[in-house]
């Protein structure tokens, strides 16, 4: 009878074990041993925050413009998780900053394999609505890359603006920082058609999307990938750069060193 | 009795005019009855014109001052507004378009698209506007610059033969350029060098009654060739169109005072800026895609410098206010979940 029940509890626990492992999905992890996540930050509403750019209005459509990248994560194909989404009051400067200068990236930016921001921007900057710890995280303080970030959108204005020297840094093992050198409209579609069209911003963010179980750091997934930005934002008389950066020493998910993919899409204007 | 025969003339009456008011007011919520509303409403002002809140830039650029030295003897009073045609691809239509492709293996659905996979493509069409974007798995590897690039005008023909052989081609579209701007930068010999790795072949809309098409994410097609000119993928932005009626604009000051109050998109400005317009013309605007765009409206583009000689550009509405109801959910999606307690 001993020797039955212990059989009986042995089963239940395989069985259960079984169970989990059936449904607990294609759960993995790329190769820095993180689970693959999205997290997102934007700022619409800076009247009446004390924000520098308060003066100069409000922005209708950033929520919607980063939250569209939702759709990586409620597709049922996809295995991502939604990390963070941090709007206005919310979406600090320290979020962005890397660690050796007292930031927070660590465990926030960089912590996930795609982040994004929309909101303001008046060069190489992101222009937040609460001083935490300052209104403005600048491109030289992001150092993207060092622990998980695998690509970033900035969805705000002049961020890339200036020679790959200027924006470059910003990079630091991330295989690509996506965004303007020039103004740009903020529309409420952009990370839904990142969605929608994967293979049409970055071919290792495609990889991951639709095909879950498969690391992004597979040989695949290693290009420098390109972007389409054309489709989800309008650039006015000028041209769109996009890159996907590596610092002067060589990182792993480059192909080739020192490598930058700049898209000059031109425009309709 | 007589009683009784009163109750039931009012009965009927009563049902009758219930009937009468609810046909009327289906008819109204109909999209052709709007429509003629809207048409008298370029008189009366009685209907408005639905539309999305025009979007702005990210750069919070604004003007302190801003004057005008254009010429606006030449500019329209009135201008006509387009109605925007839905394209409702069937799965029929889109079964031919995958067919002709060679992207048939597998074909679905993905909320508003249609979306079909080949051997070596993809193929998506946005059903309620028939936009569509087809990418061969080439696009994907195609890193490296292009060791021969072709003549454009090879590039033009291959392009158009490609789109009217897959069914794509649009008959309102229009040659506009061979684009060469796609380029992968390298740092060779210590020096930066860019090359291109992709050539798109662009063909815009035919102006409407000779007046541009092209503002916001103008209506295109695109065509992008790799190495040897073969064909990596196409995409398109695009809406048909049909003439729903006149409308009366803004005057150019009213469009002027607009910008300079920020309701207007503008470009390649910083803070506080002074500036003088040199020069305003009228546009249409196409919205982006995933934006329930009913109408195709007319806009002002002024172009002109800041005061340090900087050139920029502008955009407003050039339908007045009073004529536009603005419905912000014409294009906010569905909300993602917010973080709390930070």
């Amino acid at each position: 009878m001993h020797w039955r029940a212990r059989t009986f509890a042995s089963g239940v626990v395989a069985l259960a074990l079984a169970l989990a492992c059936a449904f607990a999905g294609a759960a993995y992890a790329d190769d820095d041993g993180s689970s693959v996540a999205v997290g997102v930050e934007w700022v619409g509403q800076y009247t009446g925050t004390g924000s520098p750019m308060a003066v100069y209005g409000n922005l209708s459509t950033p929520d919607d413009c980063v939250g569209g990248l939702y759709n990586i994560v409620s597709d049922p194909r996809t295995n991502w998780g939604w990390a963070f989404n941090w709007g206005n009051g919310n979406a600090w400067e320290l979020d962005w900053k890397r660690p050796s200068l007292g930031g927070n990236a660590y465990r926030l930016a960089d912590d996930v394999d795609l982040v994004a921001f929309s909101g303001h921007g008046t060069g190489n900057n992101m222009q937040f609505a609460t001083c935490r710890n300052d209104w403005a995280s600048t491109i030289n303080e992001l150092d993207l890359g060092v622990r998980d970030c695998e690509w970033a959108l900035m969805y705000t204005c002049n961020f890339l603006r200036g020679t790959p020297a200027a924006y470059g840094p910003a990079a630091n093992g991330a295989h690509l920082i996506c965004g303007y050198a020039t103004d740009m409209t903020v529309t409420g579609n952009g990370g839904a058609l990142f969605r929608t069209t994967p293979s049409r911003t970055c071919c290792a963010a495609h990889t991951a999307c639709g095909s879950p179980g498969t690391s992004t750091a597979k040989p695949r997934s290693r290009r420098p990938a390109r972007t389409w930005h054309e489709r989800s934002a309008r650039v006015a008389q000028s041209t769109t750069t996009c890159g996907a950066m590596a610092r002067s020493a060589p990182t792993q998910h480059l192909t080739a060193p020192q490598q930058l993919r700049t898209t000059r899409t031109g425009t309709l204007d | 009795m007589k009683e009784r025969s009163w109750f039931w003339m009012g009965l009927v009456g009563m049902t009758a005019l219930a009937l009468v008011s609810g046909c009327s007011s289906r008819a109204v919520q109909a999209g052709g009855a709007h429509d003629r509303a809207a048409l008298n409403a370029a008189g009366t002002g009685a209907r408005r014109l639905r539309v999305a809140p025009m979007d702005m830039t990210g750069s919070a650029g604004n003007f302190k001052k801003l004057d005008s030295a254009a010429d606006t003897s030449r500019l329209p009073k009135e201008l006509t507004v387009y109605k925007v045609v839905p394209a409702n691809v069937t799965r029929q239509q889109f079964d031919e378009h995958a067919r002709r492709l060679g992207v048939n293996r597998e074909i679905g659905e993905n909320g508003d698209a249609f979306v079909a996979r080949g051997e070596k493509a993809s193929l998506v069409v946005d059903k309620q506007t028939g936009s569509f974007d087809f990418t061969t798995d080439e696009f994907a590897a195609q890193t490296k610059p292009i060791a021969r690039v072709l003549a454009d005008e090879q590039y033009r023909a291959s392009a158009e033969k490609f789109l009217v052989d897959a069914g794509l081609m649009e008959p309102e579209a229009e040659f506009r350029d061979v684009n060469r701007g796609n380029v992968v930068g390298v740092y060779e010999d210590g020096g930066w060098v860019e090359k291109p790795y992709m050539v798109e072949v662009r063909f815009s809309h035919k102006p409407l009654a000779g007046i541009a098409f092209d503002k916001g994410v103008g209506p295109k097609i695109i065509v992008q060739f790799g190495e040897d000119g073969r064909i990596l993928g196409a995409t398109s932005v695009w809406r048909k169109v049909e003439p729903l009626g006149k409308y009366r604009l803004k005057t150019p000051q009213q469009a002027l005072d607009a910008v300079k109050n920020g309701r207007g998109q503008i470009f390649d400005v910083g803070q506080d800026a002074q500036g003088t317009v040199d020069e305003i013309t009228t546009s249409y605007l196409n919205e982006p895609l995933g934006y329930r765009q009913l109408y195709v409206l007319p806009a002002y583009v002024m172009k002109g410098k800041t005061a340090d000689g900087k050139p920029f550009t502008a955009l407003t509405r050039a339908i007045p206010d009073e004529m536009l109801q603005v419905d912000e959910s014409l294009n906010h999606g569905p909300k993602a979940p917010v973080s709390t307690g930070k």
